[in-house]
């Protein structure tokens, strides 16, 4: 039976695919753009024979040194002037694209997100009763609206300009009168107003040149400007206005127009009469206006298209840069003098540094990398506006079917606006998503046909029907009747008439929906928080598969390509987690060359060439032995040994400062087969992803502890480290180096306890592998300041405190506060390269970079969460002894609220956590694919209660499935030892520990800055700011009768500048400290009147 | 009643780190089987009387997250390992001590716990449990401090909280131990336990017992663990059980005022004398005389040093006298950035409350 496609596309193929087409013909259709003539000075480009250079810096060195991974673009160029000279020029350093799909710029891995936005072309639409407009969407250029209002007035719209009748326009491009309404066919209302009286096509252009001035006026004072721009240059010149072919595709499409060819690019003034006729039949309820939410008026621009128009802005810029100097150098002209890669270099460090598209990668763990690269964005240039967005553009069309996800999308502001691809989706060469069925044929599945992709215009006119419907082994539809999906609609079709079925069950999810198992018992909401939170799931010291998943585990392991893949095959014959050496044995005589790297590098040692009988020769002998051993006889042929060395980095980091420490999956004399991992990393264990834990889930409340979400957990979690994750955190600091005064490194530190610098050497950096803890120093630092004369008061609290007045300002680096863990790496950077020698150090030293790295337990106020948006925060850690237990004594691990469940409507959760209970007791993992109805009724709960029942009968605990409530369980209380009043729903869940944890949150405040403006203390944990007081404290704080805390909060610690200032003296001064009024508590003052309370400030 | 049995009906080893019995204990009336099951349990599964692993030095390791050469695992990996392998004390061992252990190997070989050089008085419980590979040519070198028992001197003396593999606290223990890194221990050997009642519902007596099972990771077998738990139970109960309470008879009328009177006598020098015990235990280190009660009492204030130095001492936590007290004049100097000016005055300050710094 053909239950899954065989087929399964590569999940990055998306960006990868957009971004070879790039560098194939994108890079070349731009080249041929720039064109170079001045002065007689030609310039002759030759982009046929473009040539991309070697990156210089490997992947992990960019990362490393913080250096962009590109490669030189060198093209040759001739110049044909008084002298002819041809060289080969370096246009720029493009930004490449890794093979896990993403860009290093500036040491830091980002991405570039897809956009989607409206194709370019003409779109009706209706505005109110009556009036329609027409929107022509040009690829480059402003947007046109042709509008009839309730007065029945045609006019044209532009963005910042006055409105122009639209007829009156047209006669102005020449069309006389008489033809204009011949050309319409249909009657123009109020042809006295739209047509007006013309006598001749002047007349005409005077009238809009009125209104055009109209808007000169408006702008500039300047109405002779030479550079000013008319209304006819915006729509009619190349140079401002640029339809694309799409767009004249789309136009003459929907005009039924084929005399116009695809290389006009501008609108014509048939185009106009077209529109104008297009909207009157509109109006004359003749045709329909358009939808443009339908995916087919969409279009998605994936990275290498937007590197490509941003690349192509370069160019030109570049060809103004080479004009400019052309007409400025004189003598010594040369080619190397007038080109420079700057113009391109700048507009792509741009586009990758400011564009919105481009984001900072999402590095969580793999599932949330590879999500990050299929997600669509409507945001962005040339998109949609996030405050303006209205419900129709977020909502969900029904043309996303199997090409966007309607699940997966943000909570908030940017809800419906940022999507990710369903998993099937592709783009065609057009820009539109498609995604693939089975045609149907007379009630019968051609699965032998093969897989048709269809866009959304393409399905318009067919009858399509869901995957999961009833079918035959050999593929014939089962009923009459089916539902299916025509023209957008949902209608019942006999099956004769289907078309089209789609390929899989999964076929509209995207990647991390389509991991939650039983999603489709889930209400829609939970569902997009669960698919949202699995992408925060932070990587665990020890993974654990899941018991229960949907079979595309696997899948998204392989096409991430994170792990370390295996270079050739061979034997291995050392194996350690620092270096790896595969030895092999060779037949061809071509040498190796791989770049050395200082981190990860495979270096080749040539051995000795020999000549030995192929067949004859011991492996074993070979690898264990040196190579003095091998004895052969017979001459064969030349075989040579090669020993590959792969040295491995000790811990992979990420931009979020989740880090994983590598895991060999190997064994030393093991046989490898190429590109087979050699390392697992992040969150992957037996080659699939593994993001959680899988827990012993009690649905019951526990004193309260489980209220409001809240989740109460076994100390045995803690204990056995079973969510413990690994962080790293990175600290740079730069050394200045000023002429007046540069800072210096020391150890020597004034005011600072030997205990404090205990950790540091003797250059005051501190030491690998010491325990740090916050506030305390990593590099010791000072400034050198001039000597000021001392004001007496300054002098006189040095005397008081003992102090000396310094010749150095401490600005050492020391750890933030609540931040601890351990010091793994130390680097040192100078002006140019790496410094390996310590004698070196004081010298020349730039920059000093320093890696904590820290263990963190779980603990209360961590947030956890299953996979069916089922979150919750840790209130309380039990004790095992504590913890309810079932009948054959085993301690429950987490407890979670069962009103949690009814009103978010995840059942899924339900039925997850009850087959993972038969999974633990009958050992057996399950892969469930989401919409099993297709099997027959109710399928999900009967498999689940079948293989409880399985699990009673196989390990005899009778227990696990009660006739009389079946699927929930008596446990017991360990308090007393009696089971509670009432069955409980237990089993095993998979639960996920996300990556909002207290620990980075806990933040203090005592005292700290104020805002300049406002005086009230600052805002968040950045800015070390306060938590604020608000109306509904302050009634906490006087419902307590805590009146010296109010006096506190709502003088001193607000807005009560003068007072604030002087609290420290008379601290110190040990003086009572004098309060203002300030209108803060003259608020609390009214407020406490308004209570008809009289009080009243007396002197 | 009949006597009380006690017998083990079924034990086997499952796995050699999962030893498995189930006890009979009983009869009890029905309601004391109740009571007792669920004590034991709650009692069994908060042992924690097994030795473990606490601390590890790897030559060639500074911190977890270093690479050996030549080892197949990371030394966080190695730890994680560490952690997991169970030993057995005998009668000899000593409680309240560190003991320490080796690890020298040379690869290739596969490291279990059976290489593991041990003190006298500890066993490995499975030897074959798995510890590390190493490759050709390279060895692995440990020094490894097992502890029994850490709560006495671990959580009780300080703040200490289960923390990670970091421990993050510089406590004085671990400063003094010279051990890099530091593993959280499970001292607890029970894995599981389950309680049930077995009742004899004969209709004349209703007579319920006890059935125990109990899950161990086989550095105790069950019986022992149980034997053990009933001890510290009733040391506890002997602890606080009051003798002179049995001289108080109600039918003495006459002499109830009197016997009453004695009674709360006892009680008094009953608690005093269990009390002292508690405060000697429990704070073994600190209070020992009440000559040094007084001096905790008395903070830094009332020295009327001066501000920075006021400053200075109680940036180092030294916040009363008795704390000032311990702390030898040299490191006050060198380590507390104190002058030899306020040094003095300090001296002679104490003076004035009969104590003088060492």
């Amino acid at each position: 039976m053909y239950i899954t496609p065989l087929f399964f596309p590569n999940l990055l193929k998306l960006q990868r695919k957009s971004f070879l087409t790039f560098l194939k013909y994108g890079i070349k259709k731009e080249i041929k753009k720039l064109d170079i003539t001045k002065n007689k000075k030609k310039l002759l480009v030759y982009p046929n024979l473009f040539q991309l250079n070697l990156p210089t810096y490997t992947c992990n060195e960019c990362v490393i040194t913080s250096k962009t991974y590109n490669c030189e673009l060198v093209i040759p160029i001739r110049l044909i002037s008084y002298k002819d000279e041809i060289e080969w020029i370096t246009l720029t350093n493009i930004p490449i694209m890794t093979n896990k799909c993403n860009f290093i710029t500036n040491g830091s891995p980002r991405v570039i997100m897809s956009q989607i936005t409206r194709a370019p072309g003409i779109y009706y639409h209706k505005e109110n009763e009556n009036t329609y407009y027409a929107d022509i969407i040009a690829e480059r250029g402003n947007w046109l609206r042709i509008e009839i209002d309730k007065k029945n007035n045609i006019w044209m719209k532009v963005k910042k300009v006055p409105k122009v009748p639209a007829l009156m326009f047209l006669q102005a491009l020449g069309v006389t009168k008489s033809n204009l309404i011949k050309l319409l066919k249909y009657p123009i209302p109020n042809q006295n107003h739209n047509l007006g009286n013309f006598k001749s096509q002047k007349e005409a252009l005077e009238k809009i040149e009125l209104y055009s001035q109209l808007e000169s006026s408006i702008n500039s004072r300047n109405l002779k400007n030479q550079n000013k721009i008319t209304i006819f240059d915006r729509f009619m010149n190349p140079k401002y206005y640029d339809l694309g072919t799409r767009g004249r595709i789309q136009i003459n499409k929907k005009f039924n127009n084929i005399e116009e060819t695809i290389q006009h690019s501008t609108l014509t003034s048939k185009d106009f009469i077209l529109a104008v006729h297009f909207l009157l039949k509109i109006k004359y309820k003749i045709e329909e206006t358009d939808d443009i939410d339908n995916l087919k008026n969409k279009r998605v621009k994936i990275a290498g298209e937007l590197i490509q128009s941003q690349f192509g802005i370069g160019i030109l810029r570049l060809q103004k840069y080479v004009k400019d100097k052309l007409g400025n150098i004189k003598n010594n002209l040369h080619l190397t003098n007038i080109f420079s890669s700057t113009p391109i270099n700048t507009t792509l460090a741009e586009f990758f540094g400011v564009n919105p598209l481009s984001q900072f990668m999402d590095e969580v763990n793999p599932l949330a990398t590879l999500t990050h690269k299929r997600r669509l964005s409507s945001l962005g240039i040339g998109g949609v506006n996030r405050d303006t967005a209205t419900l129709t553009i977020r909502s969900i069309h029904p043309t996303l079917y199997g090409r966007i996800c309607p699940i997966e999308t943000p909570e908030g502001k940017n809800a419906g606006l940022v999507n990710s691809f369903a998993l099937f989706a592709e783009i065609n060469s057009e820009g539109l998503i498609e995604t693939p069925f089975f045609r149907v044929c007379n009630g019968r599945i051609l699965y032998e046909m093969g897989i048709n992709y269809l866009s959304a215009n393409q399905e318009d006119k067919s009858n399509i029907v869901p995957f999961d419907i009833k079918k035959s082994r050999i593929g014939f539809l089962s009923k009459n009747k089916i539902a299916a999906r025509i023209k957008q609609q949902f209608k019942e079709v006999s099956k004769k008439k289907v078309d089209f079925i789609s390929i899989s069950q999964l076929q509209m999810l995207s990647v991390a929906t389509s991991l939650i198992p039983f999603m489709e018992h889930n209400d829609a909401n939970r569902v997009l928080m669960g698919s949202n939170m699995q992408r925060q799931a932070v990587p665990l010291l020890k993974t654990e598969c899941c018991l229960v998943g949907t079979g595309l585990e696997t899948k998204i392991f392989f096409d991430l390509q994170d792990n370390v893949k295996s270079p050739p095959n061979g034997f291995i014959s050392y194996l350690s987690l620092k270096k790896i050496t595969i030895s092999n044995i060779r037949n061809e005589h071509k040498s190796f060359n791989f770049k050395s790297n200082p981190l990860e590098t495979i270096t080749c040692i040539k051995s000795k060439s020999r000549n030995f009988n192929r067949l004859k020769y011991n492996l074993k002998d070979l690898l264990t032995n040196s190579k003095e051993s091998l004895k052969i006889t017979n001459y064969m042929s030349y075989v040579r040994e090669q020993k590959i060395q792969y040295y491995i980095k000790q811990y992979n980091s990420s931009n979020q400062g989740t880090c994983s420490v590598n895991r060999l999956t190997l064994n030393e004399g093991q046989f490898i087969i190429k590109k087979n991992p050699l390392i697992s990393g992040l969150s992957s264990c037996r080659n699939e992803l593994a993001l959680g834990k899988n827990l012993f889930v009690g649905y019951i409340s526990w004193k309260g502890y489980n209220f409001e979400d809240a989740i109460v957990l076994n100390e045995q979690l803690v204990i056995n480290n079973i969510y413990t994750s690994t962080h790293l955190e990175k600290f740079e600091t730069e050394i200045k180096k000023n002429k007046e005064n540069s800072e210096i490194i020391t150890r020597d530190i004034k005011n600072i306890s030997f205990l404090n610098k205990k950790n540091l050497d003797k250059n005051g950096i501190i030491k690998i592998g010491s325990r740090v803890f916050s506030d305390d120093i990593l590099v010791g630092k000072l400034l050198p300041i001039e000597t000021r004369i001392l004001s007496p008061y300054r002098k006189l609290l040095y005397e008081i405190l003992q102090k000396q007045n310094d010749h150095y300002r401490n600005t050492s680096l020391r750890v933030p506060k609540y931040k601890r863990g351990r010091i793994t790496f130390v680097d040192y950077i100078k002006d140019k390269g790496k410094i390996k020698k310590k004698t070196e150090i004081l010298k020349d030293l730039k920059t000093i970079k320093i890696h904590l790295m820290q263990n963190r337990l779980i603990q209360i106020g961590d947030k956890i969460s299953g996979r069916h948006g089922n979150k919750g925060v840790i209130s309380k850690i039990l004790k095992i002894q504590e913890m309810p237990y079932l009948n054959d004594g085993i301690p429950l691990d987490i407890l979670l609220n069962p009103l949690g469940v009814p009103s978010r409507m995840n059942i899924g959760q339900v039925l997850e956590c009850l087959l993972g209970l038969s999974c633990f007791y009958l050992q057996r993992r399950f892969k469930v694919i989401p919409f099993d109805e297709s099997f027959g009724f109710e399928v999900s709960r009967n498999f689940i209660y079948s293989n409880l029942y399985f699990s009673n009968i196989k390990t005899g605990n009778n227990w696990l499935l009660h006739p009389y409530y079946p699927g929930k369980n008596r446990i017991f209380d360990s308090y007393s030892g009696l089971p509670f009043d009432q069955p409980i729903t237990i089993g095993k869940a998979y639960i996920l520990k996300l990556i909002h944890l207290v620990e980075e949150k806990v933040h203090a405040r005592s005292t700290g800055s104020y805002s300049l403006v406002t005086q009230q203390p600052l805002k968040g944990k950045s800015k070390k700011g306060g938590q604020r007081v608000g109306e509904m404290e302050v009634w906490a704080l006087e419902g307590y009768g805590a009146a010296y805390t109010l006096h506190e909060i709502l003088t001193v610690k607000s807005d009560d500048i003068k007072s604030r200032q002087k609290v420290l003296t008379s601290i110190l001064n040990s003086e009572t400290i004098k309060f203002g009024t300030t209108e803060t508590f003259k608020v609390l003052i009214r407020e406490l009147q308004s209570l008809c309370l009289n009080i009243q400030f007396f002197k | 009643m009949e006597n009380k049995l006690f017998s083990c009906i079924e034990s086997r080893l499952r796995g050699k780190r999962n030893y498995y019995s189930r006890f009979y204990i009983g009869p009890f009336l029905k309601n004391q089987a109740f009571l007792y099951s669920n004590v034991l349990r709650r009692v069994l599964l908060s042992d924690s009387s097994n030795i473990v692993i606490t601390a590890v030095n790897i030559v060639g390791a500074k911190h977890e997250y270093s690479l050996l050469p030549g080892v197949r695992e990371s030394s966080l990996d190695l730890l994680l390992n560490l952690k997991e392998l169970v030993f057995v004390k005998d009668i000899y061992t000593k409680f309240n001590k560190s003991y320490f252990a080796y690890l020298k190997s040379n690869g290739p070989k596969i490291i279990r716990c059976s290489d593991i050089i041990l003190p006298n008085t500890i066993y490995a419980v499975d030897s074959t449990q798995y510890i590390a590979t190493i490759s050709n040519n390279k060895s692995l070198i440990l020094k490894m401090k097992l502890t029994a028992n850490l709560l006495n001197n671990f959580y009780s003396n300080l703040n200490y909280e289960l923390n990670s593999l970091l421990s993050y606290y510089t406590n004085d223990i671990l400063e003094k131990t010279n051990f890099s890194l530091i593993i959280d221990p499970n001292f607890s050997c029970v894995n599981k336990v389950n309680s049930s009642l077995i009742s004899l519902d004969n209709l004349e007596n209703y007579n319920d017992s006890i059935s125990l099972e109990v899950w161990t990771n086989s550095s105790y077998s069950p019986r022992i663990i149980i034997q053990n738990s009933i001890k510290s139970m009733v040391n506890l109960f002997l602890s606080i059980y009051d003798t002179s309470f049995i001289d108080i008879k109600l039918e003495n009328s006459d002499n109830f005022l009197e016997n009453h009177l004695v009674s709360l006598s006892n009680r008094a020098t009953f608690f005093k004398k269990s009390f002292f015990n508690i405060c000697t235990e429990f704070n073994t280190v600190k209070y020992k005389t009440s000559f040094d009660k007084n001096l905790t009492l008395i903070s830094i204030d009332e020295l009327d040093l001066s501000i920075y130095s006021k400053f200075l001492l109680k940036r180092h936590n030294i916040l009363t006298l008795y704390d000032l007290f311990k702390i030898d004049k040299r490191v006050l100097e060198r380590f507390y950035n104190i002058s030899y000016k306020t040094l003095q005055s300090i001296e002679r300050k104490m003076v004035k409350y009969g104590t003088v710094n060492k």
